[in-house]
């Protein structure tokens, strides 16, 4: 590079009257901002709990396991002429069969509710020793993914078939008695299930198209308004606080009250009228997906534990047991115990919740399996009745919740029928990525909460061509299950965090308009307790863990009146102050 | 002429040049992560290596949809090999083990064994022992036998023949039978006979990458205090017909396990250096079993 001709370097002192010579530097600096490697030189300060916790906590490779113990009261009888059945699986009522052409009152053996069947209980039972495990009972292991939407109805008074549909969207259905509280007019709205609800907090009643009443009134105001709060809990029952409460009628109100007895409702919990948007609870159904294949279960028996009830048996002799003239036992009641687990290893990495949160829980699935076809599978079907085909609806597999497993053959709910698979076992057995409905739950948006309402049940009917009333009719008694168990796997903390900066919480945090932040419940570390029983601790060993799991699994006659109002009459006894 | 008088000032400060070469950047481009990332790898490799110990079932793979699996352990009933099959039984009298001690479940009958040893590798120069099995032997299947009247046969059980003559209505003097165990065996899922029906191994191949071992058979009596060792064939004769002792151990000694963890099974087949049996899996039927024979020495 050179400069033109015309531009002249100039001393400093040649510039202008007064000037100096001047030295001109340039200055470079050459900075080095960063430091040396020296990798032989490397630290590292091991600190083997902090291991153990680092690795503990970043393993998402779960090993659940446990124990089943089937509960049954083997109560419901009926008539059977199965060759095999008759012959072998019935604990008869004395007389015993007379002859092959015969058939025999009494009660089907315990082998039709154990997870082992030890031989063909029935005709048309396939039966392989390997798969025997598989016979009357599935297990797969679930978790929630997402909430759905189910419809369900609660009788007011089954003898007067006064009842409300709903869908579980529109919150907890009701129904009302007039009473008086204090001597002022009060409504008593007995719950289907656990209201949930507090002091000060006020419940909004539901007018939606999917509600609809039979043989009685839909509540859809009380004193006018469908916002009320509410005055207090229970009635004179021990432990009806939890699915009772009271509101006040007043006279005042423009359009008096119509509320006759016996009439329903549905009400949604309102915590805080103020906050409306984030305090009103949302209810639904969880969702279940199955994480396994039948084939990646593995259940055994518990080496020789049998629990408290004692084994209830008879041993037939050969001339008293036709058609097979074979001495056999036979087992009415008996439980027993059995370990599970999975040969495959579930990884939770992928896995979010209905709140797009890691998943908290993973669930022990256990459906029926039905093999031996002594349940019912169908739930319409045409059959020929003296002559006249006829369409008959037979109570199958459905399902129920804590409220609806009432005698006189009320029909359950029956499987959402859009995307899920429903139960058809033994012709369709569940495979991994089915989805089966689940709980019925509460969830509060402010709160941060789930509550269950409800879990569900399946409800078991005898088929009535292997098993039936003696004149080839259905039983309406049966069983019903609870077919997920709950195995805990995170715990979320008791207390909410907050940060206004979405920057710098977690992906399922939500946006409270109302405080202006956002706000969520830590999902605690393993092993980490935040109160006595918030937390969990399970064992971590070859990478993974092993969370274990103990089910009561109750197959509960469907039989008697279930005292779905109160827990109890019995009160507490009175303790004088001489005591 | 007006024209504007224009001063052009200079200022009396420094000067500067600014060289635009970046200084500041990450010349390890990352490095540092990195290295955390293989602090942390070293550690876990050194302090707590995650080796998955877990086990899981196995069961016989099999044809047969109620894959059972099947031995026969045989007792020789000579004392010289004669290379033929027939000479073996599934009698424990022949080892010294008698019917009224099976039936009473004497000692020396609910404590004798069998046991099966599990080799990395089928050269009996490099045994190197991965797992056992044992067999107690009133888990055998049972077989109709006489009862024995004869005061001068070791099998000889006056105790079971009189109460099978108080049983007898007709008074036919005999022969009377009872159902006592012998040395077949068979397993299935369920049931009594389970006990050795699913192998428990490692669930994973990241500890023991081995698929296959190699199974000899040995019997711990009870009776005789003596240790019979077993071969996968009838110990042979040569051609002069000459009872042959010493055998060639890769040839004789072993059967095959193998694992298939992808559907937990595991299979038998009888083990020939360079040539296998003829059929592809053993066990699956009784008359397709495991088969040992008792080894005899000179």
């Amino acid at each position: 590079m050179s400069f033109p001709d015309f531009i002249r370097a100039l001393r400093g002192s040649q510039r202008y009257m007064g000037a100096l010579d001047k030295d001109v530097v340039i200055r470079h600096s050459l900075e080095q901002t960063h430091r040396m490697l020296f990798e032989t030189e490397r630290n590292a300060v091991l600190n083997l709990n902090e291991q153990y916790f680092i690795e503990r906590e970043e393993s998402k490779t779960y090993r659940p396991y446990g124990k089943i113990k089937p509960l049954v009261d083997n109560v419901v009888s009926g008539y059977t002429s199965d060759p095999l059945m008759c012959g072998f699986q019935t604990y008869y009522y004395p007389p015993f069969p007379a002859s092959t052409s015969s058939g025999a009152e009494g009660y089907p053996s315990i082998n039709f509710f154990d997870f082992f069947t030890p031989t063909a209980l029935t005709t048309t039972h396939n039966y392989t020793e390997p798969n025997s495990y598989k016979d009357n009972w599935l297990v797969y292991a679930s978790y929630v993914r997402g909430n759905i939407d189910k419809s369900m109805r609660y009788y007011a008074n089954k003898d007067t078939n006064q009842y409300i549909n709903f869908n579980s969207r529109d919150g907890i259905a009701f129904h009302v008695r007039l009473v008086k509280i204090n001597g002022k007019s009060a409504l008593q709205c007995v719950c289907s299930a656990e209201h949930g609800l507090l002091e000060n907090e006020y419940v909004e009643i539901q007018d939606s198209g999917s509600i609809n009443t039979v043989n009685n009134n839909h509540i859809t105001t009380i004193n006018g308004g469908i916002q009320v709060p509410v005055y207090s809990f229970g009635d004179e029952m021990i432990g009806s606080e939890k699915k009772i409460f009271n509101i006040l009628l007043r006279s005042d109100v423009n359009n008096p009250n119509t509320i006759i007895g016996g009439d329903c409702g549905v009400f949604k919990r309102l915590s805080d009228p103020s906050n409306y948007d984030e305090t009103l609870s949302r209810y639904y159904v969880h969702q279940h997906t199955i994480l396994t294949d039948l084939d990646e279960s593995v259940v055994d028996r518990t080496a020789f534990e049998f629990g408290i009830y004692n084994k209830r048996f008879r041993y037939y002799r050969e001339d008293h047991s036709p058609p097979f003239g074979i001495g056999h036992e036979v087992v009415k009641n008996q439980s027993s115990s059995f370990l599970w687990n999975f040969s495959k290893d579930i990884d939770v990495t992928k896995l979010k919740d209905n709140y797009n949160r890691p998943i908290l829980d993973l669930y022990a699935t256990i459906l029926v399996g039905n093999q031996t076809n002594i349940w019912q599978k169908r739930k319409v079907e045409k059959k020929i009745i003296r002559g006249v085909p006829t369409l008959v609806a037979v109570a199958g597999y459905g399902m129920g919740w804590d409220w609806n497993f009432v005698p006189s053959g009320q029909t359950l709910d029956s499987y959402p029928n859009n995307f899920f698979s429903n139960l058809s076992t033994p012709d369709d057995i569940p495979k991994k990525d089915d989805m089966f409905a689940g709980a019925f739950v509460e969830y509060n948006e402010f709160e941060l909460k789930e509550r269950i309402i409800s879990e569900v049940h399946h409800a078991l009917h005898f088929n009535e061509e292997i098993f039936h009333d003696g004149k080839e009719r259905e039983i309406t008694d049966g069983y019903f299950y609870q077919p997920h168990y709950r195995i805990p796997i995170r715990k979320i903390a008791n207390s909410i965090s907050t940060y206004p900066d979405y920057r710098f919480v977690p992906s399922y945090a939500t946006f409270s308009i109302s405080e202006q932040t956002w706000r969520w419940r830590n999902v605690l570390n393993i092993g980490f307790f935040d109160s006595d029983k918030n937390g969990v601790n399970y064992p971590f060993v070859n990478g993974a863990h092993y969370p274990y799991t103990n089910i009561d699994f109750f197959i509960k006659p469907w039989l008697v009146d279930k005292p779905f109002l109160s827990d109890g009459i019995i009160e507490p006894l009175d303790v004088d102050d001489c005591e | 002429m007006t024209v504007n008088r224009i001063r052009i000032k200079t200022k009396d400060s420094d000067k500067r040049v600014v060289i635009p070469i970046a200084q500041d950047f990450d010349e390890v481009l990352g490095k540092e992560q990195q290295l955390a990332l293989w602090d942390r790898d070293q550690i876990e490799r050194h302090t707590n290596p995650i080796l998955d110990f877990e086990t899981m079932r196995f069961s016989p793979a099999t044809i047969l949809p109620d894959n059972k699996i099947f031995y026969s352990l045989l007792f020789a009933t000579q004392t010289t090999p004669n290379g033929n099959a027939a000479m073996y039984s599934n009698d424990y009298s022949w080892a010294g083990i008698y019917y009224p001690d099976i039936n009473k479940r004497r000692d020396v009958f609910n404590k004798s064994f069998f046991k099966f040893d599990f080799y990395t590798f089928p050269f009996v120069t490099e045994l190197k022992i991965s797992f056992s099995v044992t067999m107690p032997i009133n888990n055998g299947l049972k077989v109709s036998r006489q009862i024995d009247n004869n005061p001068n046969s070791p099998n000889y059980d006056q105790f079971a023949w009189t109460r099978a003559l108080a049983e007898d209505d007709d008074f036919t003097m005999g022969p009377y039978y009872y159902d006592i165990e012998s040395s077949d065996f068979v397993f299935n899922s369920v049931g009594k006979g389970k006990e050795n029906y699913y192998i428990q191994w490692l669930k994973d191949d990241f500890v023991v990458p081995d698929k296959n071992f190699y199974m000899t058979c040995r019997f711990f009596n009870a009776a005789t205090g003596k240790v019979h060792r077993f071969i996968n064939k009838p110990q042979p004769i040569d051609g002069n017909g000459n009872p042959v002792y010493t055998l060639n151990g890769q040839d004789y000694f072993f059967y095959r396990i193998t694992f298939d963890r992808s559907n937990f099974t595991y299979k038998f087949r009888e083990y020939e250096q360079g040539l296998w049996s003829a059929a592809d899996i053993v066990g699956d039927s009784l008359g397709n079993s495991i088969k040992f024979y008792e080894y005899l020495n000179p």
